[in-house]
This record gives structure tokens, sequence and C-alpha cells, in this order.
């Protein structure tokens, strides 16, 4: 079939949605817009029954000659935030809400470290506790520095729910969410031991930082299992 | 079952998809000097030669169109005693997919364009539509044969 053998009536252009005259298309009435109508789209694979250009088959026979490249699948998110001087990750479908660091209202007769206290979530008060107290984070010291008005603290209070409970933790700063793929996931360094291997699945390199990606499971077993 | 729908010479024809690979566009082919005239040659899939059976020939002896809609069909081929292979079938028209209610090839290997369309959508044609086997409709042994090379 030839190109100059295709006659085309474009009823879109002359009574369809891109008229100029008075005349409707009654069929329009039905479809509401030309896209739904079934003579548009026949009229549309009609002009696919026209002469590919040239070198159009050469050009397709390189590119099937070469493996399809797959697009990477399987695409976790994990959402990243420093405590102290570690870059650390949970996995992003946890995390219900990052708010403003607020006051912690501590609790008489604590009975451990890594409850922080109690900390006031839009109204209701939800548990704090603390992240690096269960893997063994050293506090960054706050060096003396004049006061800065311009200075917003990048101090957050991320709030996660687990077991259909909300618990919040403080966070220094917060990064974001990055998406990787399993292949990224590097396994943790032997030199690093203790409670931070335990509670370590797997460590993301990403713009620099080694970002440790944490097992949310028996971390929050642990930061929970004081007041159960 | 998703179908595809495509035409070769004056027939229409539906193919289940899942027993397609990939669709893509013309390429060019090698011959293959002793083949039968409906094989087309050779194509270069994804790094492996894929016999390509020109379905126009096979069907009504006349080249395909050379047209943008003429396109290769990569099937899942079940070659004896060697599993699944990709076999390039050139169909004219293959532009269209419908989803039907079929769960199983119609009885008479024949469906109508209103049983297709589910009455959703008013058919264009009363035309009937071949149903696409690719066991039945292809010559096996001959195929088997343009596996043979391959160790």
């Amino acid at each position: 079939m030839q190109t100059a053998n295709l006659k085309i009536d474009d009823c879109w252009n002359r009574i369809g949605i891109l008229r100029t005259g008075a005349e409707r298309c009654p069929k329009l009435d039905q479809y509401v817009h030309c896209r739904n109508c079934p003579v548009f789209s026949k009229t549309g694979r009609k002009l696919l029954r026209t002469e590919p250009p040239e070198d159009y088959r050469s050009e397709w026979t390189k590119i099937l000659a070469t493996e399809k490249a797959l697009k990477p699948f399987n695409i976790k998110a994990a959402f990243v935030f420093r405590a102290g001087s570690e870059w650390l990750a949970l996995p992003a479908h946890m995390i219900h809400e990052v708010v403003n660091m607020g006051p912690i209202h501590s609790l008489p007769n604590l009975p451990s470290k890594v409850l922080r206290g109690l900390v006031n979530i839009h109204g209701s008060l939800q548990i704090c506790v603390s992240i690096g107290s269960v893997l063994g984070l050293e506090k960054l010291v706050k060096t003396e520095v004049e006061f800065d008005p311009s200075y917003v603290s990048p101090e957050r209070l991320v709030v996660v729910l687990q077991d259909n409970h909300l618990v919040a933790f403080p966070v220094s700063e917060v990064k974001g969410i990055i998406r990787y793929t399993p292949e990224m996931l590097k396994d943790p360094p032997v030199t690093v031991s203790g409670s931070k291997a335990v509670y370590t699945s797997g460590i993301l390199h990403l713009d620099g930082n080694d970002i440790a990606l944490l097992k949310d499971k028996p971390l929050f077993k642990t930061l929970t299992k004081d007041f159960e | 079952m998703l179908l595809l729908l495509f035409e070769i010479y004056n027939g229409r024809y539906a193919l289940d998809v899942n027993q397609i690979i990939e669709i893509v566009p013309l390429v060019k082919f090698k011959k293959i000097p002793t083949a039968p005239g409906y094989v087309a040659g050779l194509m270069n899939y994804r790094g492996t030669g894929t016999p390509v059976i020109d379905l126009n020939q096979l069907m009504d002896s006349v080249p395909f169109e050379d047209a943008l809609s003429t396109r290769i069909i990569i099937v899942n081929y079940p070659v004896r005693n060697k599993g699944d292979k990709p076999l390039a079938l050139i169909a004219n028209n293959v532009t269209e997919t419908v989803r039907t209610r079929l769960t199983k090839p119609p009885p008479a290997g024949v469906l109508m364009d209103k049983s297709l369309y589910d009455g959703e959508i008013t058919p264009e044609t009363s035309e009937m539509i071949q149903w696409f086997d690719i066991k039945k409709m292809l010559p096996e042994n001959e195929i088997t044969l343009l596996f043979e090379d391959e160790e």
C-alpha cells in the first residue's frame, strides 16, 4: 500500500473537537472526545500502513541485534537520616511522619536509656525512643558557638508505625527517601561489631556517604521491649 | 485472554499474547539459500540468529506489505527436544490487541468479530477471525530443521 493511496478523512478537524465550523459530529454526544471514538483510532492505525522511512529497517536491525537494556527492577525505597555522625536508613514504608523537633517530656523512674520520654505529636502523646542508645552511637558534642538567630536546627522527630503503634525518635538530620536495588546493598564491613552489626542489614554507598540500612523488625523489638 | 490481532494477506488472525515474547519492527534478514520460500531468512534477535517466517508467503504465497504496520512477532516456539525457542513471524497490520473473556481457543478455531468485542465496542466488520495456532499452522518439521544447526 502506498502513501498516495491513503485517503484520510480528518473528521476530527472538520466536525470533531478541533472543528472551526458550526457542524458538529453526532458521535461526540456518545464519545465526548475524538480520542474515544473508533473512527479516530481506526484512522490512526491506517496511517501505519505507509511505507517505512529510509534507514528504518537498518536502524532497527542494529537495535535488535543488541541485548535489551532492562530497566532496574525490584527497586526498594529507604528513608535516610543522620543520628549523631552516622547516616542510617530504614525501609521507607514504615515511616509514618517526620515532624519538627519538640520538647521530649521525660518520665520519672525511666527503666532504660532507650526510652527518652513522651512527645506531643498532633496533640497525642507518643513514646519517644533513642535509636543511638541501642546502636551504641556516640552523641556529637555540640561545640559552643555564638548564637546565630538565622540558624535552623535540622533536628527532626521521626514517627514510625511499628506493629500498629506509633513510636517517635529524634534524629539529627533527615536526608529523605532514596531508591536502591538489592544489588546496591553491600555487606557491612567486618570491622563493624557489636550492636551496630546486629541491626545492620547492609551498607548503601550513596553520594560519598556510607548509609547503614537497619533491620527494622529486630531494632524496634529491642527499642520497645521494655514498655510493651 | 488478551489477543493480538493481525492480518495475513486478506485474512484476520488472533494470537494469544502469552505465546509472544516481543513485537518488533521489520528488520533486515540474512537469506538462507536452501530454505523454503516462506523463510525470509535469519534475523539477529538480541544476539541469536532467529529464523524468520513470512506468514504471507506461507499462507497465500504473496510477499508481506512493506509498511510500518507490518511487524515481526517473536513467539516462543516449542522445538522438539529443544524446548521453547524464539521464532520470528512477519504479519501485516500488527496494530491491535483485544481483551476477551475467552479462556481457551474457540472450538472451531474461528472467532466472530462480535464475540471478540463483547458488545462493548461495535465491531468494525463482521469478518471471521481465525485463531492462530502456532503448533498447527506452521510446518513443524521444516521449522524444526531451521533450529537443527544450533548446538
